[in-house]
């Protein structure tokens, strides 16, 4: 490795997963323009976890589907590994939520006529990987998270905990840098919430992905290293 | 790369969706796909069955399979008895019978006409054709029938008015009733009606018979002299073949199939092939109305679905393509079952119970081109029905498509 390779790889290596500069969201315009966020700004180190918390309409979801590249701000910027990814173009978003993001709903999202596996596996699917690897991984997240024996299993034959922790597998599947669950355990009683924190836990700690969970649950708070609270669109609170 | 990744995670998603699919739904749209193949079948293959019912009776009754006639202006055959026998002995002809124009003008109290009255050889022409079947009142003639004659309903009338002829018929002729019917030459001479036959074919039911052996008698000038001489061939298809080997016979004579004598029911066919486009035509604008609904339906129950999908990564072929295999296979699908229904059902149901036509009974019949066609346009419509609704529902803003 040259001195210049080495010096890119440890710029590389201290510039943040993930920065926000200025995001602001406005949907509708002008008297019933409701402003979602207003110019948030903050920054996600590699292997952080970050909860981003608020009450009901302080824009935590929409500031997660700004960064997981589900919607486009109105300003205000994107940045992942240090690239400006709010401007680009449709198909380039599409591959960074296939192998950079992974995006884990409120509601599992899983495709009903998939088993378990098959739902980890098909983004891997996506990028070429052959079938039998891409299986392999899949197995190796499903046993991860406790759920090999339900890799079979179709969606409406598993609890909602299990659902969410396949969910989780399918957004680790293509090995991403960041991750963003939208209130991950919302439809979640407490045991089965407390296994999906930890099965989060363990992604960030064991794979050390950067994770963005959302959270109205304050008790919620003690699975992150980082904490964001937003209020009517604005971060009023931002701590380590 | 991506184009390939793209197809395997369509022929992938799709083979889970039909396999694990809600099978009520599948089972609907096949089903409905059978319908409309059936139903695209049904009217050509009637008319078909009509266009064939129609062409077997000009055989049957008018034509022959082939039918040999003067050239250019004589009006008779030379040497009529020596081509005959020479037809006879060829290879592919069942039957054949010599013709001669007796006459042309028939009477009956106060009515007239005109008319063809041709004197045959009863035995040959039962051979030949099939009118000596079709008799509704007394019989055919047979070799020792003298000064009687055989009318076609469209002569006699026979006091039927459903006929449609029946107003410039003879209107009450019946068998036993004496006619007068002038001869070749202008003599006239009484027959008594031996027989009156009806076909389903109107055209065919304005033909008069008398023995040649009467013809010879009272119009002695007639001896020996055809004008025009009928063939039965073996089968049907092998009237081409048969006139090749017929026609070193004699260069003097004109050799038709009866394809090429049916332009006289070209008319009705043609009428048959324009009802036909345009049926064809309404159906495939309901059938690709009907596949449109269906997918445009799932799809958008789907939307969802096809908002998580692209939210993961997959891409917009991939869940297009996915949704056009799916109407591939369903429109495949259908396409052999409503195959099997038309052919295991309402064919054999046709031949058992025909549907009456004013041309007689009519079964349906399926042109290989036309069930091809079908299917390809039933295939066509299917991807352009599922074509369109995917690649809209890859085009909704992905957060509205997300939230469902």
């Amino acid at each position: 490795m040259s001195n210049i390779e080495r010096l890119a790889a440890r710029e590389s290596s201290r510039r943040p997963a993930l920065e926000v500069r200025g995001l602001s969201r406005t949907y509708g315009s002008g008297d019933v323009a409701v402003r979602a966020l207003r110019c948030v700004s903050f920054q996600a180190e590699p292997g952080d976890m970050v909860c981003i918390m608020g009450k009901s309409g302080s824009g935590k979801s929409t500031l997660l589907r700004q960064l997981g590249l589900l919607d486009r701000p109105t300003s205000g910027q994107v940045l992942l590994d240090g690239v400006d990814v709010t401007r680009i173009r449709e198909s380039r978003r599409r591959l960074l939520r296939l192998g950079h993001l992974g995006y884990v709903f409120q509601e599992y999202a899983l495709l009903p006529e998939l088993t378990a596996e098959e739902n980890v596996y098909l983004p891997s699917l996506m990028t070429g990987t052959p079938l039998r690897q891409s299986r392999l991984r899949a197995r190796e997240l499903l046993e991860m998270l406790d759920l090999e024996d339900r890799a079979r299993h179709r969606p409406s034959e598993l609890s909602g905990g299990q659902q969410q922790r396949v969910a989780i597998a399918r957004a680790m599947v293509n090995r991403p840098t960041v991750l963003f669950a939208d209130e991950p355990t919302g439809n979640l009683d407490t045991e089965s919430s407390e296994m999906v924190m930890a099965a989060l836990t363990r992604m960030n700690e064991e794979l050390g992905v950067t994770i963005l969970f959302v959270s109205h649950e304050s008790d919620d708070r003690r699975f992150a290293k980082s904490l964001i609270v937003l209020r009517d669109g604005e971060i009023v609170e931002a701590a380590n | 790369m991506a184009a390939l990744s793209s197809l395997r995670v369509a022929t992938f998603l799709s083979r889970r969706a039909i396999t694990r699919g809600n099978r009520g739904i599948i089972i609907l749209t096949v089903v409905m796909m059978a319908v409309i193949y059936a139903e695209l079948m049904f009217v050509p293959s009637l008319i078909q069955g009509a266009t064939n019912e129609i062409q077997l009776e000009l055989r049957e009754y008018v034509t022959a399979s082939i039918a040999i006639t003067p050239s250019h202006s004589d009006l008779t055959i030379p040497d009529g008895a020596g081509l005959i026998s020479r037809v006879r002995a060829t290879h592919g002809v069942v039957a054949a019978t010599a013709a001669s124009l007796a006459g042309s003008q028939i009477s009956f109290g106060s009515h007239t006409n005109s008319w063809p009255v041709l004197a045959v050889d009863p035995a040959s022409y039962a051979r030949t054709f099939m009118t000596p079947k079709t008799m509704i009142e007394g019989s055919f003639l047979n070799p020792g029938a003298n000064d009687e004659i055989v009318l076609g309903i469209g002569i006699a009338g026979a006091g039927m008015n459903h006929v449609s002829t029946y107003g410039s018929s003879l209107q009450g002729v019946r068998v036993g009733d004496r006619v007068t019917v002038t001869l070749s030459g202008g003599r006239t001479h009484l027959f008594t009606v031996k027989g009156i036959y009806e076909t389903d074919l109107s055209e065919a039911n304005t033909s008069a018979f008398i023995t040649t052996a009467t013809a010879d008698r009272v119009v002695p000038s007639l001896r020996g002299r055809v004008s025009a001489i009928y063939v039965r061939t073996k089968q049907i298809g092998d009237e081409k073949v048969v006139i090749g080997r017929l026609r070193g016979e004699d260069r003097h004579v004109t050799y038709q199939s009866w394809e090429t004598l049916s332009s006289s029911v070209k008319d009705i066919t043609g009428s048959f092939n324009t009802i036909k486009s345009v049926l064809n035509a309404v159906s495939l604008v309901v059938a690709a109305i009907a596949v449109f609904i269906v997918t445009y339906v799932d799809l958008v129950n789907k939307r969802r679905t096809i908002g998580i999908e692209r939210a993961i990564g997959i891409s917009g072929l991939a869940i297009t393509v996915n949704y056009l295999l799916k109407a591939v296979v369903f429109a495949v699908l259908g396409i052999l079952f409503g195959a099997g229904l038309f052919f295991g059902g309402a064919i054999p149901l046709a031949r058992r119970h025909p549907f009456q036509f004013p041309i007689g009974p009519v079964t349906l019949s399926v042109p290989s081109t036309e069930l091809r066609s079908d299917a390809i346009i039933l295939l066509a419509v299917a991807v352009i029905g599922a074509l369109v609704p995917a690649w809209r529902a890859v085009r909704v803003r992905l957060l509205d498509a997300v939230l469902g």
